[in-house]
């Protein structure tokens, strides 16, 4: 098979590298895709042109597993699961407290809310489950269609105006943990990415429920606030999510790329915070860029003075 | 010595590199039979694997060919890659023994008839 029999989903594929990378490599990419899909379906072609795609993109990106970014989104992307699971599954959960209001089923904005408030945590804590066993494939997989299920009832919500109260920057803390988690999980390159550290996906999983069940507690008790689907439930998660962070990398530090991989996986979660750019807002901001900001030139300074770098 | 274990992906790349030089599908072959069929990997990430290994001295491009009107690469395990791979091997080694030896304490301990002295 040459390249004018591959199939149009693989042209577009090759398309997104950088055009200096194509004229090198294509020749050979070609021929692998084709040996790889001779037997294979159209489903078969379509997944293996969308992987292709996928190192185009990262590759004209900068995200490859050869640069840093792409190492640093690969540290990053099974704590930034845990992180979202144990952030919305404790959610979930505090939706059967005592006392608490949902939605009633009466309109589509208020089903597909309700379906994503029930649906999204769910789905999520199937990808944990997927990281926790190292598939990483069918992991990619359940995050996207949480992502679609969060956009959907974000944006029909705002259309419709009903049950969504406040500005677009509202929109944005809603959306920032779903969708910023799915890009660092989906962009990470696939061949970093492998079983992880048990132990750490498990203590950061508690960890983010522990922190939004200590937000809703606090929120039960201060009458300013709107409930369990409130907005100043992320500013405090932020606050505590921040200090967590700054404890754990300014006493914690290991290598640069830790550093920077904690700091990727709780930013979606900080950024709920700076968005608004409150006081808390900048607290938690300085508090961020302090904690990341340390341990990362200690790390560089012991880089410098010691080893090459390890294979991954 | 690595700082952290490889990953899975790496592992097998350089594992089916090991005994003798291969061009990308090849190595798709490989670590297809090397995992017995668990790790179906892709073209593009086999791509970029390959780019990460090559700039990290770990493989070498040994030569580039044509066959059946198609051109491609043959990449090859550098000193670097072999002396990778073989601390790698011997972590696992050393964990496998270990796993080993603390079963074989259990069994042990399970067959003892209660009472009998240590």
């Amino acid at each position: 098979m040459t390249q004018q029999h591959s199939s149009l989903a693989f042209r577009w594929a090759l398309r997104l590298h950088p055009a200096a990378y194509r004229a090198e490599h294509e020749a050979e990419l070609t021929a692998i895709y084709a040996e790889a899909t001779q037997d294979a379906g159209p489903l078969g072609r379509l997944r293996e042109a969308l992987d292709v795609a996928g190192h185009g993109l990262r590759r004209r990106t900068g995200l490859g597993s050869d640069r840093m970014a792409g190492q640093v989104l690969a540290q990053a992307a099974p704590l930034a699961v845990a992180v979202a699971t144990g952030s919305f599954v404790a959610g979930l959960l505090w939706l059967f407290a005592p006392g608490v209001r949902t939605l009633p089923a009466s309109s589509p904005p208020n089903v597909l809310s309700l379906a994503n408030t029930g649906l999204t945590p769910l789905l999520w804590l199937a990808a944990l489950t997927a990281v926790w066993t190292g598939r990483w494939t069918l992991a990619r997989a359940l995050v996207v269609p949480a992502m679609v299920l969060c956009l959907a009832d974000v944006l029909l919500a705002a259309f419709a105006s009903s049950g969504f109260h406040g500005t677009p920057s509202i929109a944005v803390i809603r959306l920032a943990v779903p969708l910023l988690t799915g890009a660092v999980v989906l962009a990470a390159p696939r061949d970093l990415l492998g079983l992880s550290q048990r132990r750490t996906i498990m203590g950061t999983t508690a960890l983010a429920a522990v922190l939004v069940s200590s937000v809703q507690l606090i929120e039960t008790y201060y009458p300013f606030t709107l409930g369990v689907l409130s907005v100043t439930g992320p500013l405090w998660a932020g606050i505590l999510w921040a200090g967590v962070l700054a404890i754990a990398l300014l006493f914690g530090t290991r290598n640069r790329l830790t550093v920077a991989g904690v700091a990727v996986a709780v930013l979606p979660t900080t950024l709920q915070v700076t968005v608004q750019l409150t006081p808390a807002g900048v607290v938690v901001l300085l508090l961020v860029l302090l904690s990341i900001t340390v341990p990362f030139l200690r790390a560089r300074r012991r880089h410098f003075q010691s080893t090459p770098p390890s294979a991954a | 010595m690595n700082e952290r274990p490889l990953q899975e992906p790496t592992l097998l790349l350089l594992t089916a590199l090991a005994d003798e030089p291969r061009h990308g599908y090849g190595l798709i072959q490989e670590i297809d039979a090397i995992s017995q069929g668990r790790v179906r990997m892709r073209t593009g990430t086999l791509y970029g694997a390959l780019d990460r290994l090559v700039q990290q001295g770990l493989i070498r491009v040994e030569r580039e060919e044509v066959v059946d009107g198609r051109a491609r690469k043959v990449y090859a395990l550098a000193e670097a890659g072999r002396d990778v791979l073989a601390a790698e091997a011997e972590r696992l080694r050393a964990v496998v023994a270990e796993a080993e030896r603390r079963l074989a304490a259990r069994r042990a301990h399970a067959i003892r008839p209660k009472g009998a002295l240590a």
